[in-house]
């Protein structure tokens, strides 16, 4: 057993983990926060598709570096909505009353 | 021998927050959770030879992430009245979808390993990179070889302050969830020269050592948030606005330019690429910092005189609409 096997396995396990937490769990910010941990067992993929003891390949590593600042970009909007969506629900009980 | 014990405990650890995170009855500790987890990952990075990820990751996948969930989650909390209809999942849903996602994790263990293994780009990388102008080959990839890719990443995250803006967030809602005290302002003294001084660093670094544009961001972003945390009204005398386009603007001209020059986009002229992949980075960095504070903000798109008009009050923090 080596590293890359390692951390493979563990890459897409994540995925597996995110994937079962994205429909098992009902509030928005869990099931963002399952969607990102999907994000990095992807990551953890692509990298030690990179990974070599004597030469590293960097294309995987930007590749990464890329996905994460989007995943934060797009984590960031969701979040945006979801606030959104609580004002909307909020300020309609206000109405009501 | 030794070190792969060192990762079995790091990949576990990271296994077993990852349940942590997503199984947690409460919301917070779910967050909380995960800041700890991007943190494991950023070892994992480590351990895998990728520096420059390792601090990407701990700055923006941990830090950043966390503190976008952690302020989303203090703003939804005092909004939650009783929306909170907690969907009940149901125990065969939930068997289905163990059963779906242990199906799904085979079939990739399966196809990825099925992929025939390549040596990469190491050789071609290694061979060009005496005439990308900088030396560490993640720098050389993200702003010569592939500049064009993070030309689109920062438009991308250009486009993300667009979109939060066109959902004119109501700004009494965005109140300022933490207040300042003597404590924190005395802390920021030295935390926040501390960050705009290491963020620099690591953009200069990074033409030759892990570090760039995204790390240094990261670290000046973060010390905005401080900074806006401590004393709301000093940020408005920055000019937001030029800032967030400074970035995508300066990398545009520089593809153009470059276009006129060369007859390629962003071919920069031999000898010179050292300074055109400089000035590039300083100015994403730049709004990389503002993008990543105004994701933090949630701005709407008004003047900052009127978002500060609406204080919230001290009760509980968001005033009644008055209709």
């Amino acid at each position: 057993m080596n590293i890359e096997t390692i951390y493979f396995i563990t890459g897409f396990v994540l995925f597996g983990l995110g994937f079962l937490g994205l429909i098992v769990r009902s509030h928005p910010l869990h099931r963002l926060l399952a969607i990102n941990i999907m994000g990095v067992g992807i990551f953890m993929w692509l990298i030690t598709t990179g990974f070599n003891p004597n030469a590293t390949d960097s294309v995987p590593h930007a590749l990464v570096l890329t996905g994460i600042v989007v995943a934060v970009s797009a984590t960031a909007f969701a979040l945006a909505l979801v606030l959104r969506m609580y004002i909307r629900s909020y300020t309609e009980e206000a109405d009501h009353l | 021998m030794m070190l792969i014990f060192i990762d079995l405990i790091i990949a576990i650890t990271i296994l077993l927050i990852a349940i942590l995170v997503i199984f947690s009855k409460s919301l917070l500790n779910s967050i909380i959770y995960f800041i700890a987890f991007g943190l494991l990952v950023a070892l994992a990075w480590v351990r895998l030879n990728a520096p420059d990820v390792a601090i990407a990751e701990a700055a923006i996948g941990a830090g950043l992430t966390g503190a976008l969930f952690l302020v989303t989650w203090k703003r939804i909390s005092k909004l939650s009245v009783n929306n909170q209809k907690n969907a009940r999942i149901s125990v065969s849903t939930t068997l289905t979808a163990s059963a779906l996602s242990i199906f799904l994790v085979i079939f990739l263990v399966y196809s990825a390993l099925s992929i025939q293994s390549s040596k990469g780009l190491t050789y071609q990388i290694a061979s060009a990179l005496h005439i990308s102008g900088v030396t560490n080959p993640v720098t050389a990839v993200l702003l010569n070889f592939r500049s064009f890719d993070t030309l689109l990443e920062i438009g991308v995250l250009f486009l993300t302050i667009v979109a939060i803006r066109a959902l004119s967030i109501d700004a009494r809602f965005v109140f300022n969830t933490i207040t300042s005290t003597v404590f924190l302002r005395a802390i920021l003294r030295v935390l926040v020269p501390l960050s705009i001084l290491f963020g620099a660093y690591l953009l200069w670094i990074g033409s030759s050592e892990p570090g760039g544009a995204f790390q240094a961001g990261a670290l000046w972003g973060g010390a905005l948030i401080l900074l806006k945390i401590a004393n709301p009204e000093w940020i408005q005398r920055l000019h937001v606005k030029s800032m967030l386009v400074v970035g995508l603007g300066v990398f545009i001209l520089a593809a153009l330019l470059s276009y006129f020059l060369s007859g390629n986009i962003l071919m920069y002229p031999t000898d010179q690429a050292y300074i055109w992949i400089l000035l590039i980075e300083t100015a994403a960095s730049i709004s990389i910092a503002f993008i990543l504070f105004e994701l933090f903000c949630v701005s709407p798109a008004k003047k900052p005189d009127e978002m500060f008009s609406s204080k919230p009050d001290n009760n509980n923090g968001v005033q009644k609409l008055e209709r």
